[in-house]
């Protein structure tokens, strides 16, 4: 499997894990709470901090133990993989940036925008991840 | 029937005194992983790329790759 490959799935997994908490547990007891925005900045918070923990202690294990491949620069099919992942997922943050941003604040209150636009973020990571391990597996053309 | 890039680096690479993967790679400025990608089909790589692979066996580009 190639490095960037491998380094796909763990962000992918870790994304994936990390905020389905944040979101399934976490946001909503904000929501439910005092509605403060000092709540979210303290409910987000540890998560991004446990979820940065983990990506740095992951991608280190990651390159460690592929120590050969991890010091390959990332050749033409990485950066061809890359290149339509982030196409797709540029669109996707584009149109939920606009939905959040623009329709947003005339129905949401801010608590609501905030968690809104993480989750759109979240979205164009997972959806650019799985894009990546879709190249890798399936074949990319060009 | 569409046409699809084929290519004979596995067959080069044999006559190439059994030359790996990774040597090719090295070669060419691509990791093994693309070098077994491109030999299975599921990466069809750059112009410059395909001359690059041509070049280190010493063939025509057509000998490497084809269009059929």
């Amino acid at each position: 499997m190639a490095f960037h490959e491998k380094m796909a799935w763990f962000t992918l997994i870790s994304f994936t894990v990390t905020y389905a908490i944040y979101f399934g547990i976490a946001a909503p007891a904000v929501e439910f709470g005092r509605n403060n925005m000092l709540d979210i900045v303290w409910t987000f918070g540890p998560v991004a901090a446990v979820h940065g923990l983990i990506s740095g202690i992951g991608s280190a294990a990651i390159a460690i133990a592929a120590r050969r491949d991890a010091r390959n620069m990332a050749d033409e099919r990485d950066h061809a993989i890359d290149r339509k992942a982030t196409t797709v997922a540029y669109y996707i943050m584009l149109t939920g940036m606009i939905l959040v941003g623009v329709a947003g604040p005339f129905t949401l209150p801010p608590y609501k925008i905030v968690n809104l636009s993480l989750a759109v973020i979240v979205i164009c990571q997972i959806v650019h991840d799985a894009l990546v391990i879709h190249g890798y597996r399936r074949g990319s053309h060009g | 029937m569409a046409k699809t890039i084929h290519n004979n680096i596995r067959t080069l690479r044999f006559h190439a005194d059994e030359m790996t993967q990774a040597d090719l790679g090295e070669r060419v400025g691509l990791t093994r992983q693309t070098i077994a990608a491109i030999e299975q089909g599921k990466y069809s790589p750059s112009l410059e790329t395909a001359f690059k692979i041509a070049d280190v066996f010493g063939v025509p580009l057509d000998q490497a790759f084809s269009w059929s």
